[in-house]
């Protein structure tokens, strides 16, 4: 039992590890992307808003015939966990480049900064804080999620989970619930002492 | 010196400045002075590129600034606005260090602006309102730029410190654009005075004359140094 749950916890990690990685590496660049033209970014913001409203287990559902992707087990769970990612880590960075006052970086512009420059040296640790909020949100919220995975046999708590609804026992299903609750208080806890970290001057200029 | 010659400018659909042609000399201090929306910060950001004129050329020594390098025209002139835009999340000491290439070191730049070395270890909010005004200053002098633009950057200040920083101003070697609404503070400062009105030129001459002009509004601010 000890060791099927070690390891059932160790393919719920990977889970959430890969897909909100893959999530960060494609929407922190989708968000740089988005501040800069606001007209189809404000469309991509719309596009991931819209995939965060489909419930999880329809998203399964609805995905599990395509062929690659498709099919049963931790691939297309991935992918779908990727997809939620997504939205927070994408609005939460676009909100904190738009925080950003004007005057800031048009007194980086006229110190003769480069667009580049400017990201690296002033916008992206300025919106450090509000980024890294959106990567809690994400992998709070997908280490909740990935529990469904288990339906569509990924693997993870969720097998747990689901066997105790099945079969009534209340020690399975705490068995599941409870480290998942755990990982992402852990993870919530985490995530908050490196905002905290993170944040500079709490003043506005 | 920078040459103006035809200069328009748009905010939008709206034009903000109109044809306009001004020579501004070398090392000597211009004010650009005149209400809200005539048009004056516009002018400046036109000098450093912040903003494109709509037609027009301008002239930077003997070259067309629109031709240039952005980056290196940036460079070479120094910018402070009323917002000052400093990095909130670096000290004074690496605000002015990343785009230092003065002949005189960081401590003595920032001493002869009055900060002490203590307060370059500081960050922006750790700062009074007048210290951040010098760390401004002092980052914009850092790359000792040869052109310095001002954008009312002492509006927010206490009368006093206002005229010490201004003192400040009139010591610098510089060619000096200076924007302000304040008819004293362009008495005090400006070699050359150019008042703008809904952007056209009401007057451009020395400070000294400006007094004879027979322009309706130059005449209405006048007459608030009498009052």
């Amino acid at each position: 039992m000890t060791s099927n749950m070690i390891q059932l916890i160790f393919e719920h990690l990977i889970l959430v590890v890969v897909a909100v990685a893959a999530a960060t590496a494609v929407a922190i660049p989708a968000a740089i992307w988005s501040y800069r033209n606001p007209g189809p970014g404000a469309l991509v913001l719309k596009l991931t808003d819209i995939v965060q409203t489909i419930p999880s287990l329809a998203l399964f559902g609805l995905l599990l015939p395509l062929p690659l992707l498709g099919g049963i087990g931790a691939k297309l769970a991935i992918f779908v966990l990727f997809l939620y990612a997504l939205l927070p880590i994408l609005r939460n960075t676009i909100l904190g480049l738009e925080n950003i006052p004007a005057a800031i970086r048009e007194s980086a512009t006229a110190l003769g900064m480069s667009p580049g420059e400017i990201l690296r040296e002033v916008e992206l640790p300025l919106a450090a804080t509000s980024i890294i909020a959106g990567l809690r949100i994400a992998t709070v919220t997908t280490i909740g999620t990935a529990t469904v995975a288990a339906a569509i046999g990924a693997g993870g708590l969720g097998v747990l989970l689901y066997r105790g609804l099945a079969t009534v026992e209340t020690e399975l299903l705490l068995a599941g619930a409870l480290p998942a609750a755990l990982l992402a208080v852990a993870a919530d806890r985490l995530f908050q002492w490196i905002e905290g970290k993170l944040s500079i001057s709490p003043q506005q200029h | 010196m920078i040459q103006l010659e035809g200069v328009s400018a748009r905010h939008g659909s709206t034009n903000v400045l109109h044809n306009l042609s001004i020579r501004f000399e070398n090392q000597r201090r211009t004010v650009l002075l005149g209400r809200s929306g005539s048009g004056k910060s516009t002018l400046l950001r036109l000098i450093n590129r912040l903003i494109e004129p709509s037609s027009g050329t301008i002239r930077y020594g003997n070259q067309q600034l629109a031709q240039m390098d952005p980056l290196e025209l940036c460079r070479s002139i120094g910018f402070v606005s009323q917002h000052l835009g400093l990095f909130p999340h670096w000290t004074a000491r690496k605000q002015i260090e990343r785009f230092h290439s003065h002949p005189q070191g960081i401590e003595e730049l920032a001493a002869s602006l009055g900060l002490d070395p203590q307060q370059l270890d500081r960050y922006p909010h750790q700062l009074s309102g007048g210290q951040q005004q010098r760390v401004a200053l002092a980052r914009a002098l850092a790359s000792n730029p040869p052109v310095l633009l001002l954008d009312e950057p002492f509006s927010a200040l206490d009368p006093l410190l206002r005229l010490e920083l201004q003192n400040l101003v009139m010591g610098l070697d510089k060619t000096i654009l200076f924007v302000t609404h304040d008819l004293r503070e362009a008495l005090r400062l400006g070699d050359q005075i150019v008042f703008l009105r809904a952007g056209h030129i009401a007057y451009d001459g020395p400070a000294h004359q400006i007094h004879a002009s027979d322009d309706l509004e130059v005449r209405a601010y006048l007459e608030t140094l009498e009052s």
